[in-house]
């Protein structure tokens, strides 16, 4: 009887040894899953190869509809100067004028009179633009009157505003 | 030996289960710093890399007598233009600013970056600034009307302009 009792606690004992062995080889290869899932995570999430899949950002501060307005007239310009230097003739049709002083500005300061005047001239400019024979020379006196108001209120893009010249 | 065992046992398990999670915990606590700062980045303008962007601290040195230098830099983000974006100020250990514009005024930085680490990748130059821009600048960055008035000095000074930002 004692002896039957002592083989059974033994073969206890020796299938706890097996059985603990599982149990801690199972929390290893589950720590080890864990960290190759984390590895993998890395190499997908984390790595800056894989940030470069964000898109480059143009405006995070929500632009006021003026500053938007100027924008499209910058990017008219543009392809008026590639007209010009075509030797092509601008049609007002293409190119409304954008009645850009009636929207909002970044800055609401610069709803001044003299703000007014400047757009003024530079309308009036612009529909000569049209209507003169040297388009190039008009389209810097455009560019011009653009330089004039924004040394007043806005310096920012005056870099990219005298790229816009056509040498005559 | 029945004890030795039982010992055996649940000394492996104990140390298996417990030691090695506890490693990855702290490597993994090492590196989330890092990682959540390049997951987290953003991009404006060109795409560009932070790969081996210089300090700003080095800019100096690396234009010496050349009027313009075409480099990678790295920096933390001092100041921001209050207005739209459109400009910022990256420090160095001694307290020297650079004013990084945005090529062709085409893209912009959030307002509220500063104090973020910025890669920047452009056209480093030494430019006479008018009084005008400069009153301009001090007003975007919240300056006061005494100190905008204060300036009647056109500055040289060494500029940024880049064609790609990265901000994290």
């Amino acid at each position: 009887m004692g002896v039957n009792f002592f083989n059974l606690k033994m073969k206890t004992y020796l299938l706890l040894i097996p059985i603990a062995f599982v149990f801690a080889c199972s929390n290893i290869s589950k720590n080890d899953k864990q960290k190759v899932d984390a590895d993998s995570i890395k190499k997908v999430d984390y790595s800056p190869k894989n940030a470069s899949c964000a898109k480059p950002i143009k405006d995070p501060n929500n632009p006021k509809p003026m500053a938007l307005m100027m924008r499209m007239m910058a990017d008219n310009a543009d392809s008026m100067k590639v007209q010009l230097l075509r030797g092509e003739k601008l049609e007002s049709s293409h190119y409304p004028f954008l009645r850009f002083y009636l929207l909002e500005p970044t800055d609401t300061s610069v709803l001044k009179l003299q703000f007014f005047e400047n757009a003024r001239l530079f309308q009036e400019s612009y529909n000569n633009l049209f209507k003169n024979s040297n388009q190039k020379q008009m389209y810097n006196v455009v560019i011009g009157k653009c330089i004039n108001c924004h040394e007043m209120y806005c310096n920012g893009p005056l870099k990219r505003i005298r790229k816009m010249f056509i040498d005559m | 030996m029945k004890k030795f065992t039982l010992l055996v046992s649940i000394t492996i398990f104990i140390s298996c289960s417990q030691h090695a999670p506890n490693q990855e915990t702290a490597s993994q606590n090492e590196t989330s710093v890092v990682d959540s700062a390049i997951i987290n980045q953003q991009y404006f303008g060109d795409r560009i890399t932070a790969d081996s962007a210089k300090p700003v601290s080095e800019l100096k040195t690396l234009i010496a007598d050349k009027k313009q230098l075409t480099v990678k830099l790295t920096g933390k983000i001092e100041g921001v233009c209050q207005q739209k974006g459109c400009w910022m100020n990256l420090t160095n250990e001694n307290g020297e600013k650079l004013r990084v514009t945005f090529k062709d005024y085409k893209f912009f930085v959030p307002k509220d970056c500063a104090g973020k680490t910025a890669f920047i990748e452009g056209f480093a130059s030494i430019e006479e600034t008018s009084v005008g821009e400069l009153q301009e600048f001090a007003k975007d960055a919240g300056k006061t009307k005494a100190e905008i008035a204060a300036i009647k000095e056109p500055k040289k000074e060494l500029v940024f302009e880049a064609s790609g930002v990265i901000i994290r």
